[in-house]
């Protein structure tokens, strides 16, 4: 099993490199050690005009040995405010990572879905109860400043 | 993009789509793309490395492996332009059926069902659905029992409670007359089913034997023929040691046997072996290279052992707690026939055998059911699109 986990690894961090101009949200999505597939990080940027403009939040990504059978094991190490982000872990619930998941996906095309995740938060199946709650009473104007102010403590190291 | 990434790449787009529109545009796409496959790939198995040169050399949506990469057979499950090896497939079948073994399994993409050609076997489909009934049965079972130990907490209390408000002899007027216990049965009745439980694991072999002789004391123990009901339950626990370990080095030998046929059969089609993807690229292809050796060892015997030892808890602790019960109804049964019953005239031994013969049974059955499945899993493969395109349901 590990021969294929490493040539596909191999594979998806040739085409991540050749495609690297085509991402405007991922800033970064590379192995932490050059030689070490099993492992990556990765950095999405916030959405211009969404709350999470000008963050930079760094995700931990895991390859089991099963995959692409199981999927990677990701969380946020950079604390962000989002109803589907455990506010202390960094831990993302997120379907595709869990009971959606399948082999068809990649590192590549998972950022992308993380990213996206950001700007369209899914309050009913919340990991951050306090901002779901929040985006449920449709209280746009205190969900995006508290998103704003959590971006500026924890997302933004340049600034302060 | 194009060359590692085919249309797939945006699996993102199935998930909300039900319109017509999108289904209308989606097979626009596919059909545009098949007609680009179907000038390569209308076989995928025989495909050269010459037809392929430049268009869309196979690529495993799995794994990734390629011709030059890796080896297996090909399939084309469904109506999209995925295609993998079947090996990969089938893992990927059998993680999503872990959980329910008939669940039907679909493309990511174009959410056709993947078919498997497997032969039924009517011995495996009764094993099985035998299984499935007993682990459905499992929860209402443990209900049961929890229901009866209160009832039978609550009478025991009762019984507590009455001697001690009337006084040892009004409450013994009351309730008859029970001789009093020793604290041999008093230690010995509870640890009944506790030791029944233990007797399905390996953790308290080393003095299990000794239990028995605690519980019944010397003095009854004399050797007589037929042995006495306390001889033959002395005596029980070696049987058990001596069945298990026979039984474990049968196991054993058939496991080994089985697993060097399951290597021949799919062993070599399974990976590509040598990951010969531009070594000067990235260092790690040398890693790569050294590691899967021996995690695919360790791997490969982790996975067999679980064939043997797949039973869960509940399943454990309800099948120890209904021995008795078990082999009181074999006993019985055994009963029946005069042949038996002229050889062993009275019940306690019939049971014992009943409940020995049902051991070895139900030991029997499990083996064989794991046979058959292992055999299926050998020989089943993945029914091609083209195959089955036609016989709409």
């Amino acid at each position: 099993m590990s021969t294929a986990v490493h040539r596909r690894m191999l594979k998806e961090y040739m085409a991540i490199q050749k495609n690297s101009a085509t991402r405007p949200h991922l800033e970064l999505l590379e192995p932490v050690q050059e030689d070490d597939l099993l492992h990556w990080q990765a950095i999405l940027l916030g959405t211009a005009d969404s709350a999470y403009e000008g963050g930079k939040f760094h995700l931990d990504i895991v390859i089991p040995s099963s995959y692409p059978i199981q999927p990677p094991t990701i969380h946020f190490t950079t604390k962000i405010c989002h109803p589907n982000v455990h506010f202390k872990t960094g831990e993302i619930c997120l379907d595709i990572l869990k009971s959606e998941w399948t082999p068809s996906w990649n590192l590549e095309s998972v950022c992308v879905a993380i990213s996206s995740l950001l700007t369209n938060p899914e309050p009913s199946s919340p990991l951050n109860c306090d901002a779901a709650n929040l985006l449920r009473c449709g209280d746009m104007a205190g969900y995006n400043s508290l998103v704003k102010m959590y971006t500026a403590l924890f997302a933004m190291p340049d600034e302060e | 993009m194009s060359t590692l990434i085919p249309p797939l790449a945006s699996p993102m787009s199935e998930s909300s789509s039900t319109s017509a529109a999108f289904v209308k545009e989606l097979e626009s796409i596919s059909a545009r793309s098949r007609s680009v496959a179907t000038s390569t790939s209308s076989q995928p198995t025989s495909i050269s490395a010459a037809t392929a040169s430049y268009q869309e050399p196979n690529r495993c949506y799995i794994c990734f492996g390629t011709d030059e990469d890796s080896d297996g057979r090909w399939v084309k499950p469904c109506q999209c332009t995925l295609i993998s090896h079947e090996d990969c497939l089938l893992d990927w079948i059998d993680k999503n059926r872990q959980q329910f073994a008939r669940k039907q399994v679909r493309c990511s993409v174009c959410n056709t069902v993947y078919r498997l050609a497997e032969p039924s076997s009517l011995l495996l489909n009764i094993y099985t659905s035998f299984d499935s009934l007993v682990h459905a049965g499992i929860p209402y079972l443990t209900f049961l029992g929890l229901t009866c130990s209160v009832l039978i907490t609550s009478t025991t209390y009762g019984a507590y409670a009455v001697l001690t408000v009337c006084g040892t002899e009004e409450g013994e007027r009351l309730l008859g007359s029970p001789n009093p216990w020793g604290w041999r049965v008093w230690t010995g009745l509870p640890l009944i089913p506790v030791i029944l439980i233990f007797s399905r694991t390996k953790l308290i072999d080393s003095f299990m034997p000794l239990i028995p002789l605690l519980i019944v004391g010397n003095d009854q123990l004399q050797v007589t023929f037929p042995p006495s009901p306390a001889l033959t339950l002395s005596v029980m626990p070696w049987v058990r040691m001596a069945y298990n370990s026979l039984w474990s080095e049968m196991v054993g030998r058939l496991e080994t046997r089985w697993r060097n046929q399951q290597i021949a059969a799919a062993g070599v089609a399974r990976l590509g072996m040598n990951a010969s993807i531009d070594p000067d690229a990235d260092p790690s292809t040398a890693r790569g290279g050294a590691n899967p050796g021996q995690r695919e060892g360790g791997g490969g015997g982790e996975e067999e052992v679980s064939f043997f030892d797949r039973k869960d808890l509940g399943r454990t602790i309800v099948g120890a707690l209904l021995m008795p019960a078990i082999s009181s109804i074999c006993g019985s049964f055994l009963g029946h026939f005069s042949f038996v019953r002229s050889r062993i005239p009275d019940n306690f031994h019939r049971n014992i055998l009943g409940g020995c013969l049902f051991v070895v049974a139900k030991d029997l059955a499990g083996l064989f059911g794991t046979y058959q499945e292992l055999k299926r899993k050998r020989v089943r493969r993945i029914r091609e699109y083209a195959e089955f395109k036609d016989e709409r349901q």
